[in-house]
């Protein structure tokens, strides 16, 4: 019997799986490791250069590309490992001037044209993208973008621009933002010149940069697209851009880019996955056809995280746990803050949050010194890195999550899965698992928090149902199982249209060339 | 500040015309709570980009539907991040007469700091040579030279000494390059791994090198063999210590490079002090201390470094053919640099005017006391490079900054304007340097009956070589500024283009005007090639200046 041949998925993360730990790389080892019967080629776009993998890595996970952003000076090295350096050097050789005015500045006008004035042609981008992906397989990237012609027509495109559409002082761009910006594209885009390997589907682990390769594959192999969203991407730059030190003009040069390159995502995509409702708001604003988005809620391992007893050093003291690195996002601060407005009312209560202290060092500081000055040093403990996960819920009488946005947190899941009821703020998809099970209240809002807290922590019984009723929940919802298989179902669907497809056009053109091969069966039949 | 109405869509989204027909004290009445909640978002935005930015920021600040709806009266948190959105934009136009932030380009008297300090470091470049010349009064003998060598023994050194600077110096270049950018990335490691191939390199291109000359010379006897074996060990010695020490001048520790080249005197001033051994092997002695000083050093302050790195990078310096790709311009320059430096010692020492020398090239003490003299009118200009490639680095992003991008044009003649007194600047430290330095050597004529001076000064040939030379000097310098530009901004065939011109005319009229004339007219090939070098390099510097955004945009 022919053995039927494996499906293949191209994976796209961006900072994430392998190289570095967090919500979506635990998602992506979860799904890798799972689905056992898929090949996974890792396409990971980092900032820098990364060498060491956050995660052992199964069989079947084939291959890994890596795109470091920044940090090299010549980028063939990491993006095209595979080709000998004297091919890339043939290819600067090829890079001639001609070539690059006659071939790549038309499509890098058209670029530039949706980046300074978004319309509503922004679709057609992909098949830019793509005309520029294949460009890019002949010639090189770096000589294309350091190019005088591609730096002359981004400038008289910008000047053009502006003298045709008057508007601020303000928002013009200054000589150092038109550097700063093209020098971005050069960066940002660099994706573009890896090749992309044919697979049976293409999948987004975000609606972003690293979603570049789904499109491309899409229009290159007629591979079918499938974005995952946790965050909303989009959103997500929104607030990472706008409130970053940039000026006006090269925030939103790359705001616009990032966003182009987000609704670009959701229009291909065959299906978009976000992990939580919440972010369907988003998705369907900025170019999701509604009846292409499907939720799939993450899952745990409800086997893993498991019920028990406090331990010893817990034991007889209220204790409250939170997983979560120590950035601005997760919001400590306001956790801080409810502790203090718990210890009014109970006062040997004491929160632990297990949490990285060292991915944004001065946010770690700021919250060791806000601890300090409200007093709360006996109640309120940075616990640092915690190696397993499955035992920081059960140290609490209950966990807490005080981000201020969020995709479908792993952590409310785990928590609920050990039987720890939860107080989370009303972010991303919180709600959709917590409801009924926790206490949920809005973001930033320390009193309320508290309450929250003071409510668990007094009520024994309160507590206990909820955990219990938490628990039936993930069993019955977010089983890990539940989410591979809709994953599982998504792949092999998608796999199975590609082949059909791909099957009929090869039946065609065997037709095709029995016809021209063997003229005498067409005479025989016509006679 | 001007604004007008377009028919077209306008920039970004933005929508001019939706809050230009509103009218501002529509807002004074309209709800207080809505004005607090924009307030909130220009304090966390500034200006926001669009409506989407209002949305998202709203949502970080902890605004959900629930609340546009209860609070706000809104359908959603999109309707009130609409409402938010033009409440902030009418704000942030009332807001635009205010000041106009300029940023700041240092003051006046900020930059004699700067050229105090740049300058100054510029002539580090010159302590360890101050310091052979000390050793040299104070001992006779230095690291690697002595005064009473013999015209014979000046020979060996001296051919040791230029093969050591023109196949080292390339790699002195090309590491000046690799390893200063991970230096400058604080990937010690890297820089590490990246320096250690780099030397590897450079040990085995010196010992092929030493190894052909050896063997051509076994068949071609231009020299005689145990000559040959000398001028060899100093050129693997003066090549290895060359190369060691780039790193301290990379790393900026020019006192211990001082330090070092001093204490290797002390294996020299031992053997000369306590046996026969002559002044070679003792000076091989203390080339190899100098040596292991410097590999030391080195080894301790790189291990220091990687130990406190915190983040050390996995990743591994570029494979051999992207490095080589990478280096190779570097490398060049700096063979090219160092071929024109002493290229005219090769064709002078090789002229044998009337009298027979014993061999192809021989040491010609009346020139090379003018070179030598000439050189240190050099070291004095080119100590003002350092200051002007540090302004120019400086000033080239907050010009930038000052500058709409539309006036790209007035970024341009800013910089030619700078290019221009600087190189004034140069022209009159280059003339200064000249005359000072003919001052302070001749001021020694009083020391006459100090045997080694009244030489110094015996021969018209010196005083010749030195004129010719320190106008050559300048010429250079003024080729060497150009380059620096291009250096800085990556542009590598403008600077190699100009100095391999120079020094193919320095060959040709050396050996031209050595073989017509006499062996000291040589320098006019220094000379002539030094003109050519600054004809062709400002050449080129006309066309970097005039295209100074896009060479800045291309630097990576």
């Amino acid at each position: 019997m022919k053995k039927e041949k494996r499906i293949s998925v191209l994976m796209e993360t961006e900072g994430t799986y392998p190289y570095a730990g967090g919500g979506v790389s635990t998602w992506c080892d979860i799904l890798c490791k799972e689905l056992d019967q898929i090949d996974y080629y890792i396409f990971a776009i980092t900032g820098t250069p990364m060498f060491k993998y956050k995660y052992l890595l199964p069989d079947n996970v084939k291959r890994i590309q890596q795109v470091p952003l920044w940090g090299s000076t010549e980028p063939s090295e990491y993006i095209l490992p595979d080709i000998p350096f004297s091919n890339i050097y043939m290819r600067k050789k090829n890079t001639t001037k001609k070539i690059i005015k006659n071939r790549f500045i038309p499509l890098f006008r058209q670029l530039i044209k949706q980046i300074l004035q978004p319309d509503e042609q922004f679709a057609s981008m992909g098949k830019v993208f793509h005309q520029m992906y294949r460009y890019f397989q002949k010639y090189d990237y770096k000589e294309t973008f350091r190019a005088q012609s591609v730096w002359q027509t981004f400038k008289a495109d910008v000047f053009t621009f502006y003298n045709e559409n008057e508007t601020e002082a303000e928002e013009m761009p200054s000589a150092y933002d038109i550097t700063t910006t093209m020098r971005w594209l050069y960066y940002y885009l660099m994706e573009i010149h890896a090749p992309v390997p044919e697979t049976d589907v293409a999948h987004a682990t975000i609606a972003g940069f690293s979603g570049l390769m789904g499109i491309i594959s899409k229009l290159e192999y007629n591979t079918p697209f499938i974005v995952t969203d946790h965050g909303v991407f989009v959103r997500e730059r929104y607030i990472a851009i706008s409130s970053s030190e940039f000026t006006y003009f090269s925030k939103k040069f790359l705001m616009n880019l990032s966003s182009l390159v987000s609704k670009l995502c959701y229009v291909y995509a065959d299906l978009v996955a976000p992990v939580a409702n919440f972010n369907k708001r988003w998705e369907s604003r900025f170019g999701a056809d509604v009846e292409k988005i499907k939720t799939i809620y993450n899952g745990i391992d409800p086997e893993v995280f498991v019920p028990k007893n406090k331990p010893e050093k817990t034991a007889g003291r209220p204790t409250v746990v939170a997983a979560a690195h120590l950035i601005p996002l997760k919001d400590i601060e306001t956790m801080i803050r409810s502790c203090k407005v718990v210890r009014k009312e109970i006062p040997n209560v004491r929160y632990v949050v297990y949490g990285s202290l060292d991915v944004a060092p001065d946010y770690s500081e700021k919250c060791s010194r806000l601890i300090k000055e409200l007093n709360v040093e006996e109640n309120f403990e940075l616990g640092g890195f915690h190696s397993k996960p499955s035992e920081i819920y059960n140290e609490g009488d209950i966990s807490a999550l005080s981000s201020i946005s969020e995709g479908f947190p792993y952590t409310v899941l785990e928590s609920m899965s050990c039987a720890r009821p939860v107080v989370a703020t009303d972010v991303g998809g919180v709600k959709e698992a917590l409801e009924g099970y926790g206490v949920i209240v809005k973001p930033r809002d320390a009193n309320a928090f508290g309450e929250g807290v003071i409510k668990l922590l007094k009520n024994d019984e309160v507590r206990q149902n909820m955990g219990r009723l938490a628990r039936e929940q993930v069993l019955l919802k977010f089983r890990n199982s539940t989410s591979i298989d809709h994953y599982l179902e998504a792949y092999q669907k998608f796999a199975a249209q590609k082949r059909n497809k791909n099957n009929s056009k090869s039946e065609i053109k065997k037709e095709i060339k029995m016809l021209v091969t063997e003229p005498k069966i067409f005479a025989g039949m016509s006679a | 500040m001007k604004k007008t109405k377009t028919d077209k869509s306008n920039f970004f989204d933005l929508q001019l015309n939706r809050y230009e027909d509103i009218n501002p004290d529509d807002f004074i009445s309209s709800d207080e709570k809505k004005k607090k909640l924009a307030a909130q978002v220009i304090e966390n935005v500034n200006n926001p980009l669009d409506r989407w930015a209002v949305c998202a920021t709203l949502e970080s600040m902890g605004m959900r539907d629930i609340d546009a709806q209860k609070e706000y009266g809104a359908k959603d948190l999109f309707e009130l991040g609409d409402e938010i959105y033009l409440i902030c934009k009418m704000n942030f136009l009332l807001k635009l007469n205010a000041t106009n932030d300029s940023v700041n380009i240092e003051k006046i008297e900020n930059q004699f700091f700067c050229f105090v300090k740049y300058y100054s470091r510029g002539l580090s470049f010159m302590i360890p040579i101050l310091g052979q010349i000390a050793l040299l009064f104070l001992l006779r003998y230095s690291l690697w030279a002595y005064i009473e060598f013999t015209e014979a023994q000046a020979t060996i050194v001296a051919i040791g000494t230029i093969l050591s600077f023109l196949v080292t110096g390339g790699f002195v270049q090309a590491a000046g390059r690799e390893v200063l950018y991970y230096l400058n990335g604080k990937d010690y490691k890297l820089a590490k791994d990246s320096y250690l191939r780099l030397f590897k390199y450079n040990t085995l291109v010196v010992s092929a090198v030493g190894t052909f000359l050896f063997i051509a010379n076994m068949v071609f006897p231009f020299f005689r063999q145990q000559m040959l074996i000398f001028s060899l060990c100093y050129f693997l010695l003066l090549g290895e210590l060359w190369y060691s020490l780039s790193l301290l001048y990379l790393i900026k520790h020019y006192v211990v490079v001082l330090l070092i080249t001093v204490l290797g005197i002390i294996p020299v001033h031992l053997i000369m002090q306590n046996t026969t051994w002559g002044i070679f092997y003792a000076h091989f002695a203390g080339l190899l201390f100098a040596n292991l000083l410097a590999w030391f050093y080195n080894f301790i302050w790189l291990r220091r470094k990687i130990k406190k790195q915190e983040n050390i990078n996995q990743a591994s310096i570029a494979k051999r053919p992207i490095m080589a790709y990478i280096v190779s311009l570097y490398f060049t320059y700096g063979f090219l640099y160092f071929c024109f430096l002493f290229i005219d010692r090769i064709v002078s020492w090789s002229a044998y005017g009337n009298e027979v020398q014993p061999y192809i090239i021989w040491f010609k003490t009346p020139y090379e006391l003018g070179m030598d003299w000439a050189l240190i009118s050099l070291f004095l200009t080119i100590a003002l490079l350092e200051f002007t490639i540090e302004r120019f680095s400086r000033l080239l992003i907050p010009v930038q900054q000052n500058l709409s991008g539309l006036l790209f044009d007035k970024f341009i003649k800013k910089f030619k304007n700078f290019y221009r007194n600087q190189i004034l600047l140069l022209l009159v430290f280059g003339v200064v340097s000249i005359v000072i330095t003919y001052l302070g050597v001749t001021y020694l004529k009083r020391y006459s009956h100090v045997p080694e001076v009244r030489d110094f000064f015996s021969n018209p040939i010196t005083y010749f070589t030195f004129f010719v030379a320190s106008i050559g000097y300048l010429l250079m310098a003024i080729g060497l500024f150009n380059g620096l530009f291009f250096l800085t901004l990556n542009r590598l065939k403008f600077a190699i283009l100009p100095i391999l011109a120079a020094v193919i005319t320095n060959i040709f009229f050396g050996i031209l005007l050595s073989r017509w004339f006499d062996y000291e007219y040589g320098v006019f090939g220094l000379l002539i090639g030094a003109a050519v070098f600054v004809f062709y390099s400002s050449k080129k510097a006309k066309k970097f200046f005039n295209k100074l955004d896009y060479y800045y945009y291309s630097a990576y």
